[in-house]
């Protein structure tokens, strides 16, 4: 097999079947013509070396049956904007996923927070990787046809979030940005999801059960089983409003609605949390009773915190539900010119 | 950052894109076979790339703008190229396209 054989082979396995020998045929001949053109102008016989430098200006083989293939971009040009918005979206996700654990680890055993950047990277590096590489894969998939966009690709100026880029600052409190506010909706929906993983023991709890430096352990008293469906049905509800958020920003009144029962079924939970009292049982690791003074001290400095924790709860959730209230009936008002 | 040089090539490139294929079109009202295309064409001033005139080919006769047919010439089997009667009908509309652009951007460009 000479050069030209050679060439050609290795070209030939990276064509289409059906279209391979006809193409190799047409490339045999160009290619034997630029060689006998060479020749007529050196009026010699190629040799080896220059049939070589022939067969490598016409490009390596892997290029020269690229371009016999369809030309396709893994991600074209059209869905490019989409993939890298939602390519930076998930990074900031990961980061955020893989931050949380590693904060609420830091404050509840600062002793061991010493690895704490090193678990924050790991986990970043191999959550990060995997989303790009799932988004990658997705985005190839639409870009092929492969996977329907069907009534996704669909949408609405009046879907658009009302944001004021554009409009003048207003004295007092700057408003937030459309950045500020799609990333707060991420954060919600990120934190949200954790709850509702933890909630439902699909991952551990991130945070330790047992006081540092002491033989104390931490329990959840027994109103929380009885608040497990409560609590679940509240968080969805969250979560549902948190996607508006993020992925129907022009959603103004359905999210406001969701906020309202939100921060209603909250007000109801915090009033039941609040006459509970003890919303944590402090107790002892083993059977020793050694420190009985310390499990008292901690209870009552507990019951005390969370006492007034749901207090704070209840007024807050007060002033967010006339918040959203307000919100809701001027959602269904026109856009400020 | 591209250099003023680079961006000057990317545009000329842009520039001749579409111009290539409205060439190749009229030098096949003729049959030629894809090397005599290319001397035909560089004999007016059009240098083309093979790696560019090829696939070409093959697009604008997949797109049934382009008839072909093996024959033998010169010893060897090749692949000759004309135009095929939607081909000619596409090289008019794309003719006359041409030279409406070419009257505006003369006024443009004047």
């Amino acid at each position: 097999m000479d050069l030209l054989d050679r060439y050609l082979a290795a070209v030939a396995a990276l064509l289409p079947k059906a279209q391979r020998e006809d193409i190799v045929a047409e490339l045999r001949d160009i290619l034997l013509t630029q060689m006998e053109e060479k020749e007529a102008e050196l009026g010699r016989p190629l040799d080896a070396r220059e049939r070589e430098a022939v067969l490598k200006a016409f490009g390596h083989p892997i290029a020269v049956a690229g371009r016999f293939g369809t030309p396709r971009a893994l991600i074209g040009p059209e869905l490019y904007p989409f993939y890298a918005f939602g390519v930076k979206a998930l990074l900031v996700v990961a980061a955020v996923a893989s931050a949380i654990p590693v904060v609420i680890g830091a404050l509840t055993d600062p002793g061991g927070a010493g690895g704490g950047f090193a678990r924050f990277l790991s986990s970043f590096l191999a959550t990060g990787l995997t989303m790009i590489g799932a988004a990658t894969v997705l985005g190839a998939g639409i870009e092929r046809g492969w996977i329907p966009l069907g009534g996704a690709a669909d949408w609405r100026v009046a879907d658009l979030p009302r944001l004021d880029a554009l409009a003048p600052r207003r004295r007092g409190l700057p408003r937030k940005g459309p950045r500020q506010r799609r990333f707060e909706a991420l954060l919600e929906v990120i934190l949200t999801a954790l709850f509702i993983l933890w909630w439902t023991g699909l991952v551990p709890a991130p945070w330790a059960s047992h006081v540092a430096n002491s033989d104390m352990v931490l329990r959840p008293a027994p109103i929380w089983a009885a608040l497990y469906w409560p609590l679940l049905a509240w968080a969805g509800v969250q979560l549902a409003s948190s996607l508006i958020g993020l992925l129907r920003p022009g959603w103004v009144r359905a999210r406001a609605a969701l906020e309202v029962v939100c921060g209603l079924a909250g007000l109801a939970l915090a009033v039941v949390l609040w006459r509970a009292g003890r919303l944590v049982v402090v107790g002892l690791e083993g059977a020793g009773g050694s420190n009985a003074d310390g499990v008292a001290g901690l209870q009552t400095a507990l019951d005390l915190s969370f006492h007034l924790t749901a207090t704070v709860m209840i007024a807050v959730l007060t002033i967010k539900i006339a918040v959203e209230l307000w919100r809701l009936f001027r959602g269904a008002g026109p856009a400020p010119a | 950052m591209p250099q003023d040089a680079d961006i000057f090539e990317t545009l000329r490139q842009e520039l001749r894109r579409g111009t290539l294929i409205l060439a190749v079109l009229a030098q096949l009202k003729v049959e030629r076979y894809g090397y005599g295309l290319r001397q035909a064409l560089a004999e007016v001033g059009l240098e083309i790339d093979e790696g560019a005139l090829y696939p070409m080919l093959r697009r604008l006769e997949s797109q049934g703008l382009l008839t072909s047919e093996w024959r033998e010439e010169d010893k060897r089997k090749k692949r000759f190229y004309r135009l095929s009667s939607e081909g000619e009908a596409v090289l008019a509309r794309l003719a006359a396209e041409w030279r409406a652009m070419n009257d505006t951007l003369q006024n443009l460009i004047r």
